[in-house]
């Protein structure tokens, strides 16, 4: 039988284990709530930037470098983790999507056409390593990023290299926020850029289940036939809406990415402090019991003693 | 006129106001009440919002759009 000392120390130990994880769980959960509100705070900018976005297309026919497609020789992979561990298996998921997508990408038969990588996170950073993949770029601590200036290094970086043809088609894998409790992973070619999809990726910032999801689309409808005056051309103004487009959902990715890391290690957090409790209590009734079989031993001992002296 | 301004940050400003003057790309200009319907690419500078009463409230303004429509809603979106 273990002894008394070593049983108390186990159950101090778990205790105290038990208070950290219930502390990360704690932070995670505000973290999470944070940047769910953030990607929630855009969501007006978002509308009024599709809005504009109708508008001009209305009257002058999109045109733009980050629109054409073009013949895809270079497709750079962006592969969003997180920087730290201890949230069950959400990184696992993201590098498997990440391996499923290079496996099944139907470029990959191609002879002229290669892979690069840009790695958002340490985990991805490591995994791209292990795997000897060419990574061109590292981006770390956007796991507590809710600025939009933030993520300004990043995307200024894909457009210049989409701009400067480094590479045709950029793909971004990471974690759609769905609720608290359900994450899934995103695999999106988010250049060369189609405006259905953003309408359709602006329409998802709402999440299903929670505190946020009754939220409902402020815009009006029907507001064909006003004569605007553009200035200083509808062409010139599409222009400058597209990158702030892409910005816009870049940004999103990443508060996405965020919101999900968070509840991930919110509920991994929470499943660890509650086997600490379970585990807390089991050893205090077998320290009890062991506390009392010694007692019961000494006693034993003085009436056996006491008989014997008779 | 109502005026929204918006960013990714939110909404950073809501409500009636005179007047607005601001940054364009082709230029500084003022919108008041019942301008014609424009769209515009705006400029780096400060936006003033002139508010009843004559007071005015100041927003800096990296790049962006204003776009009026025909019922008096002014909207700014910026970066």
């Amino acid at each position: 039988m273990e002894s008394l000392q070593s049983l108390n120390r186990r159950r101090k130990a778990v205790g105290n284990i038990g208070a950290i994880t219930k502390a990360m769980e704690v932070v995670a959960a505000i973290k999470m709530r944070k940047s769910e509100e953030a990607a929630l705070d855009s969501r007006p900018y978002a509308f009024k930037a599709l809005d504009l976005l109708e508008k001009l297309s209305r009257v002058s026919k999109l045109e733009s470098v980050l629109m054409r497609p073009r013949k895809v020789k270079k497709t750079m992979v962006v592969v969003i983790t997180s920087d730290r561990g201890l949230i069950g298996s959400f990184n696992t998921q993201v590098l498997r999507v990440a391996e499923n997508f290079l496996a099944s990408d139907k470029k990959r038969s191609d002879q002229e056409h290669s892979y690069s990588f840009i790695a958002v996170g340490k985990k991805a950073d490591a995994y791209l390593a292990k795997k000897s993949l060419p990574i061109i770029e590292k981006f770390y601590g956007f796991g507590d990023y809710i600025e939009v200036e933030e993520i300004a290094p990043l995307y200024e970086y894909l457009m210049q290299g989409f701009i400067e043809t480094k590479w045709d088609r950029i793909v971004t894998i990471s974690m759609h926020f769905r609720s608290a409790l359900k994450q899934e992973t995103l695999v999106r070619e988010i250049l060369p850029l189609d405006t259905e999809k953003i309408r359709q990726d602006v329409k998802e910032i709402i999440p299903e289940h929670g505190l946020f999801s009754g939220e409902k689309n402020g815009n009006r409808a029907g507001a064909e036939d006003i004569e605007y005056i553009f200035e200083p051309s509808p062409a010139e103004l599409l222009a400058n809406l597209i990158p702030h487009l892409l910005k816009m959902e870049l940004y999103h990715l990443i508060l996405e990415a965020n919101a999900s890391e968070h509840a991930a290690r919110y509920v991994a957090m929470k499943s660890a402090s509650d086997n600490a409790e379970e585990l807390s209590e089991k050893l205090i009734i077998q320290y009890n019991k062991v506390r009392q079989a010694a007692i019961t031993g000494e006693m034993v001992e003085m009436a056996a003693t006491r008989s014997a002296l008779k | 006129m109502k005026l929204k301004v918006y960013s990714l940050k939110g909404v950073e400003f809501e409500g009636e106001a005179r007047s607005l003057n601001i940054n364009t790309k082709l230029g500084e200009i003022t919108v008041l009440d019942n301008h014609l319907p424009i769209i515009t690419l705006l400029e780096k500078g400060t936006a003033k919002i002139g508010l009843d009463g004559g007071k005015t409230e100041n927003i800096e303004i990296e790049s962006g759009f204003l776009e009026m429509d025909d019922e008096n809603n002014l909207s700014v979106l910026k970066d």
